[in-house]
C-alpha cells in the first residue's frame, strides 16, 4: 500500500463488529428472577391479524397464519384462541339418532351442551325399562282374559254361524259331518250318515229331493265360510288393538318421564313421540328371547354382537358432547385426513357383509370445533386425499355432511348412511409456510373467499432495550416450562446476541422460537455435563459450537482442500486480474462462507464482458445481471466518447456448480478494473458486495458467514494483519461476528473495512489512489478503441489472436 | 259330560280323537299330563264311520275350511286321508315320547268302539274325548265313563270346549 495514499474506505473497529447486549441495569442475576413475557413476542401484525379473523363474525373470515416453521404460529394461535375460546358459549351437543321415517338417513339431534350423554343413558334406561315393563304388561290376567276373549269370540261366531245352517239341516234330516278338511252335508238315518246302500234303496224322487236340498245347503254352508276370514281380520285388528293399548299404558308412563324431563326441548320431545309410536307399533322387539338365544345360520350366531337387536334403533349415538368443556372449543386436528375432518360412518363384517347404522357414525375434528375454532396444519391438509377439498366444501355449505370420499365422488352407489347434516359454525385456523398462501390465492378461487384473513408472522423484530428484555424473558419462560437449568445474566445476553445473529442483523433479534427452544436445551445439556447449576455464558458458547461441528462437515472439507492447495486461493502477495470473491453456501440449514478465487482478462474486442458462468449455463440471472451491470458500469464511467473496445472475460475459478446471487458483482468489477490498470490486487483481502451502473457498492446477505469464512481460512494459514474484507458500507449494521474475529479485529491481526464505492474498494485491494487507477484504465481503454477504430485493426486483432497461443 | 275329577292320581289316560283339529291340541296336553303323573297313555285314532257313508253317497261333496271351497268326495280319498291322519297322530306321540319318558300305546279304531277297547277305557282314570264328529264313538265313551268308578271323562268337540279341556288338563298337571 503506496504511503502517501489517504484511503477513504473505513477500517471499522472491534466495537462495530459485534453489537453486544448488556442487561446490566435489568437487574436480575439469573432468568429464575424473570417474569413471564407479557404476551405474544413481537408478533404485532400477525396477533392483531389473528384477533380481528377470531373476532369477526362473517362468512368466509377464517384464518391463514402464514410464516416460516418454527416461529410459534401455532403456540400463538393457540394461545388466542384459548383466550377467546374460554370467553365465549359452550356449543350444543349433537347427537345422531334413528330415523322412524327413513332408516337410512339417521336424524341429528341437538342438545344444550353436556346433556346429551344423558340424555343417551336416559335413553338407554327407557329401553331397560320397557324390556321388563312391556312383557309384563302383557303377561297380566287382564291382558289374557281380554286376548282370550277376543279369540273366543272368533270362535263361537264361526260355530255358531255353521252350527245354525247345520241345525236347518237337521230339521229337514240332513246331517252336517265334519270331514278332516271341512265340512259335508249328508242324509241321515237314525244317528249316523245314511249307508249309501239304503240311499240307493230310496225312490228316485226322493233321493233327488235330498240331492237338491243338499246343494241348496252347501251354498249356504260356502256364504257363511265365505265370512269367516273376514271376521279372523277383524279378531286381529281386535288383537292387535288390544295388544297397542297394553303397550301404551306400559310406554306411557316411562316416556311421560322423559318428557316431562325434557320439556325445554320441543326437538326431543318430537323424538320422543316418534319413539313412543314405534314402540306401540313394534311391541313384539321387547317381548323377543333375551341374548343367548340369538338366532343361528349352521351353528353361526346371525348377529355380529350380542347388542345387536332390534332395540338398538332407540339407542342414542352421541357424536360431540361438551359436558367437561368450559367456553368454545378450539380443536387441533394433528391428522387431518378426510375420515377425521368430517367424521365417518364405520362398518362390522357380518356373515361376509358390511353393514352399518347410525349408532357407527363417528364424528371429526369438524364436529368437535363446531361452535368454536379448529386448527390445521396447511400442508397436511393439502397432503391428504380428498381433505382440502371436503374442508372447503364444509365451509361452504356451511354443515357438515358425512359421507366417504367414494361417496361424494360418486364412485360407488351402494347406499349406506346419509345422516342429516349437522349445520356448521365454526372458524378454521390454517397454519403454513408463505408460498403455500400464495399459491392456493393464486390457484383455488374459492380459497380467498374462504379464508380472507392472513396472520403474517415476522421472522425477526426490531432490536432494542424492551425487545431484549421481552427476549430474556421468554427465554425464563421456556427455561421453566421445560424444566431447564436457569441461566444467568450474561448468559441470556449471549444468547440474545445469538438471536440477532440468527437474523443476520445486528439490529434486529430473530423470532424463530424452536432454534431458540433448541439452544436453551443444548445449552442446559452442556451446562449439566460441565457439572454447572446454572448455565452461563459458555455454555450456550459450546453449544452454539457444538452445533456448528455437528454441521460443518462440508465446510472442513472445502478448507482443508484450500490449505492442501488443491483449491487455489491465495491470502497472500498480489496479482492482476485476480480477486477473492466470497460466497455462502447453504446446506441443510447450516450456511458458511466461502472464499472464491475470480479472475478477469482482457483484450481489445467488441465491448463485451463475458461471463464464463453464464456461457456454460452455470451463473443464474441474477449473476448474469450483476455482470452486465459491470458493463454498463465500465462504459458510462470510461467509455463515454468512444466504442468500448474491450473483450473480457470473467470466472469464478475452480466452481463445478451454479453460482446465483450478484454479491460477486463488486468483486468481478475490481478483478476487471485491476486487468485494464494492470494494477496488482492484494491477495490477503476478500471482497463482497453488489455493484450498480454509477459503481456504488450495495449491501448483500449473509456478510457475518463471508466474514468468517474468509477469516477461517487466514487463522488457519496465520493471521498477518494484512488480512481483511471488504464489506459494502450497508452491511456495517448487519454485523454480529463471532468472538474469535472480534478479537482479532482487535487486535489488529485482521480488518473488516467498510465501502461505499467501487472506487474506494480499489484503492484498498491495490493500494493506488482511484484517480491515478482510474487514469490508467481510461487509457487503456482508450488505446483498445484506438486500436479498433485504426485501419488494418482487424489485421492486427486476427494477428494478435493467433499470436496468444505461443506466449 | 261326567264331573272332571278335582284331581287325578292316574295310571291310564285314554286319548280319543279323530284327525280333528282339537285332537292334536288335545294329545299333546294329555301327554304332557300323563308325563308328569307317569302315567299310561292309550291313543284311540276312531275313524268315523259317518264319514266312510258320507264318501260313499253319489253326490258326496266336501266345503273346505276356511277355504270355502267345494269338493267332491270318494271312499278311497277318504280312507287314505284318514290313514295320514292317524299317522300323523302316531307320529306326534313318538315325537312327545322321546322328549319325555312315556309309556304308549296307538290303536285305530273303525265304527263302534270294540268291546276290549270299552274296557281298557273303563279301567283308566281319566278319558279325553277329543272327536269333532264320530258321534257314537262318543257316546259308547261317556257311556262306559258313567258306569266306571274310576274314569272321568273330558269332552271337547269344538275349539272352544277345547280350551276349556286343555285348561282342565293343565291344571292338573299342576
Amino acid at each position: 500500500m503506496a504511503e502517501n495514499l489517504q484511503i477513504t474506505a473505513r477500517r471499522l473497529a472491534a466495537a462495530e463488529l459485534r453489537r453486544r447486549c448488556d442487561l446490566a441495569d435489568a437487574g436480575f442475576a439469573t432468568t429464575d428472577e424473570l417474569k413471564d413475557p407479557a404476551e405474544v413476542l413481537a408478533q404485532p401484525r400477525a396477533v392483531d391479524a389473528i384477533r380481528f379473523g377470531v373476532g369477526i363474525r362473517a362468512e368466509g373470515f377464517n384464518l391463514y397464519a402464514m410464516g416460516p416453521e418454527g416461529h410459534g404460529r401455532h403456540t400463538t394461535v393457540r394461545l388466542l384462541l384459548d383466550e377467546r375460546a374460554a370467553r365465549e358459549p359452550v356449543p350444543p351437543d349433537w347427537c345422531y339418532v334413528f330415523n322412524f321415517e327413513t332408516p337410512h338417513k339417521p336424524s341429528r339431534l341437538e342438545l344444550p351442551a353436556g346433556r346429551a350423554p344423558q340424555f343417551s343413558q336416559d335413553m338407554q334406561r327407557l329401553v331397560e325399562d320397557l324390556r321388563a315393563g312391556i312383557p309384563a304388561a302383557f303377561e297380566t290376567d287382564e291382558y289374557r282374559a281380554r286376548r282370550q276373549e277376543i279369540e273366543t269370540e272368533f270362535n263361537e261366531r264361526q260355530e255358531q254361524a255353521v252350527n245354525g245352517v247345520g241345525e236347518r239341516a237337521r230339521k229337514e234330516g240332513i246331517a252336517l259331518v265334519r270331514t278332516p278338511s271341512g265340512f259335508a252335508f249328508a242324509p241321515m238315518h237314525k244317528d249316523g250318515v245314511m249307508e249309501p246302500e239304503r240311499f240307493r234303496a230310496l225312490p228316485q224322487a226322493e233321493q233327488q229331493r235330498v240331492e237338491a236340498l243338499i246343494a241348496k245347503l252347501q251354498e249356504e254352508l260356502e256364504t257363511v265360510i265365505q265370512d269367516v276370514p273376514k271376521w279372523r281380520r277383524e279378531a286381529q285388528h281386535k288383537l292387535r288393538e288390544l295388544n297397542r293399548q297394553v303397550t301404551h299404558s306400559a310406554v306411557n308412563s316411562q316416556i311421560g318421564d322423559l318428557n316431562t324431563k325434557y320439556r325445554d326441548l320441543p326437538q326431543v320431545q318430537q323424538y320422543l313421540a316418534r319413539v313412543q309410536e314405534d314402540v306401540l307399533d313394534h311391541a313384539e322387539y321387547f317381548r323377543q328371547p333375551k341374548e343367548g338365544e340369538s338366532p343361528t345360520l349352521f351353528g353361526i350366531p346371525l348377529r355380529a354382537e350380542p347388542g345387536e337387536s332390534p332395540l338398538k334403533r332407540y339407542q342414542v349415538n352421541v357424536v360431540v358432547e361438551h359436558s367437561k368443556s368450559e367456553g368454545a372449543p378450539a380443536v387441533y386436528e394433528d391428522n387431518p385426513n378426510h375420515g377425521n375432518l368430517v367424521g365417518r360412518i364405520e362398518h362390522i363384517a357380518q356373515m361376509g357383509a358390511l353393514v352399518t347404522d347410525f349408532t357407527l357414525i363417528k364424528a371429526g375434528a369438524l364436529h368437535r370445533a363446531n361452535g368454536g375454532y379448529l386448527v390445521l396444519d396447511a400442508l397436511k391438509v393439502l397432503q391428504q386425499p380428498f381433505a382440502w377439498e371436503a374442508l372447503k366444501r364444509v365451509l361452504r355449505s356451511r354443515e357438515i355432511r358425512i359421507e366417504s370420499p367414494a361417496q361424494s365422488y360418486g364412485l360407488i352407489s351402494t347406499v349406506s348412511l346419509e345422516p342429516e347434516p349437522i349445520p356448521l359454525d365454526v372458524k378454521v385456523v390454517l397454519v403454513g409456510e408463505r408460498f403455500l398462501y400464495y399459491m392456493l390465492y393464486e390457484y383455488d378461487p374459492e380459497f380467498r373467499q374462504l379464508f380472507k384473513v392472513a396472520g403474517d408472522f415476522e421472522e425477526d423484530t426490531e432490536r432494542g432495550r424492551d425487545s431484549e428484555l421481552a427476549h430474556a424473558r421468554l427465554i425464563a419462560m421456556l427455561a421453566r416450562k421445560e424444566k431447564l437449568r436457569a441461566l444467568d445474566r450474561a448468559g441470556v445476553e449471549r444468547m440474545i446476541e445469538h438471536a440477532s445473529r440468527h437474523a443476520g442483523d445486528a439490529e434486529r433479534l430473530s423470532l424463530q422460537m424452536r432454534g431458540l427452544a433448541d439452544l436453551l436445551r443444548e445449552t442446559n445439556y452442556w451446562a449439566q455435563t460441565a457439572g454447572r447449576e446454572i448455565a452461563g455464558p459458555e455454555d450456550v458458547r459450546r453449544a452454539i459450537e457444538a452445533r456448528e461441528r455437528r454441521q460443518d462437515r462440508v465446510r472442513q472439507r472445502l478448507l482443508r482442500e484450500v490449505l492442501r492447495g488443491t483449491l487455489l486461493i491465495a491470502s497472500e502477495g498480489e496479482r492482476v486480474g485476480q480477486v477473492n470473491g466470497l460466497a455462502v453456501l447453504e446446506l441443510g440449514g447450516f450456511a458458511f462462507g466461502m472464499p472464491h478465487r475470480i479472475t478477469a482478462r482482457v483484450r481489445l474486442g467488441g465491448g463485451k464482458v463475458v461471463d464464463i458462468e453464464r456461457e456454460v449455463e452455470l451463473g443464474g440471472p441474477l449473476h448474469s445481471k450483476g455482470v452486465l451491470i459491470l458493463s454498463g458500469y465500465l462504459a458510462g464511467r470510461y467509455a463515454q466518447r468512444q466504442p468500448l473496445s474491450l473483450a473480457a472475460s470473467l470466472v469464478f475459478e475452480q466452481s463445478y456448480s451454479g453460482v446465483e446471487g450478484d454479491s460477486a458483482s463488486s468483486a468481478e468489477l475490481y478483478a476487471l478494473l485491476s486487468a485494464l490498470a494492470e494494477a496488482p490486487i492484494r491477495q490477503s483481502l476478500a471482497v463482497t458486495g453488489s455493484v450498480n451502473q454509477h459503481g456504488d457498492v450495495q449491501a448483500i446477505g449473509g456478510v457475518n458467514d463471508k466474514i468468517e469464512g474468509f477469516f477461517d481460512l487466514c487463522k488457519a494459514r496465520g493471521l498477518t494483519g494484512e488480512q481483511g474484507v471488504l464489506i459494502p458500507a450497508a452491511n456495517v449494521k448487519h454485523l454480529m461476528l463471532r468472538d474469535d474475529v472480534v478479537e482479532a479485529v482487535a487486535a489488529g491481526r485482521f480488518g473488516v473495512f467498510a465501502v461505499d464505492n467501487v472506487e474506494q474498494g480499489m484503492e484498498i485491494l491495490t493500494g493506488i489512489a482511484a484517480d491515478a487507477l482510474n487514469r490508467r484504465v481510461e487509457a487503456r481503454l482508450t488505446d483498445f478503441a484506438e486500436r479498433a477504430r485504426a485501419p488494418g485493426a482487424a489485421a492486427a486483432r486476427t494477428k494478435e489472436w493467433r499470436g496468444r497461443p505461443q506466449k | 259330560m261326567a264331573r272332571p275329577p278335582a284331581k287325578v292320581k292316574a295310571r291310564r289316560i285314554v286319548v280319543a280323537l279323530d284327525g280333528a283339529a282339537p285332537g292334536t291340541a288335545a294329545l299333546e296336553a294329555a301327554a304332557a299330563l300323563a308325563a308328569r303323573l307317569r302315567a299310561e297313555l292309550v291313543i284311540v285314532f276312531v275313524e268315523d264311520v259317518d264319514l266312510l257313508h258320507l264318501a260313499a253317497l253319489p253326490f258326496a261333496r266336501e266345503i273346505g275350511f276356511p277355504s270355502a271351497a267345494s269338493r267332491e268326495l270318494d271312499v278311497a280319498a277318504m280312507e287314505r286321508l284318514l290313514r295320514l291322519r292317524a299317522e300323523e297322530a302316531r307320529s306326534l306321540v313318538a315325537a312327545l315320547a322321546e322328549r319325555t319318558p312315556l309309556k304308549w300305546s296307538f290303536e285305530v279304531a273303525r265304527g263302534p268302539l270294540t268291546e276290549p277297547l270299552l274296557a281298557v277305557a273303563a279301567e283308566a282314570e281319566l278319558v279325553v274325548a277329543a272327536l269333532a264328529g264320530s258321534e257314537r264313538a262318543a257316546l259308547q265313551l261317556a257311556a262306559i265313563c258313567e258306569a266306571s268308578a274310576t274314569a272321568s271323562l273330558l269332552r271337547a268337540r269344538t275349539m272352544r270346549e277345547l280350551h276349556a279341556l286343555l285348561r282342565e288338563l293343565r291344571r292338573l298337571a299342576g
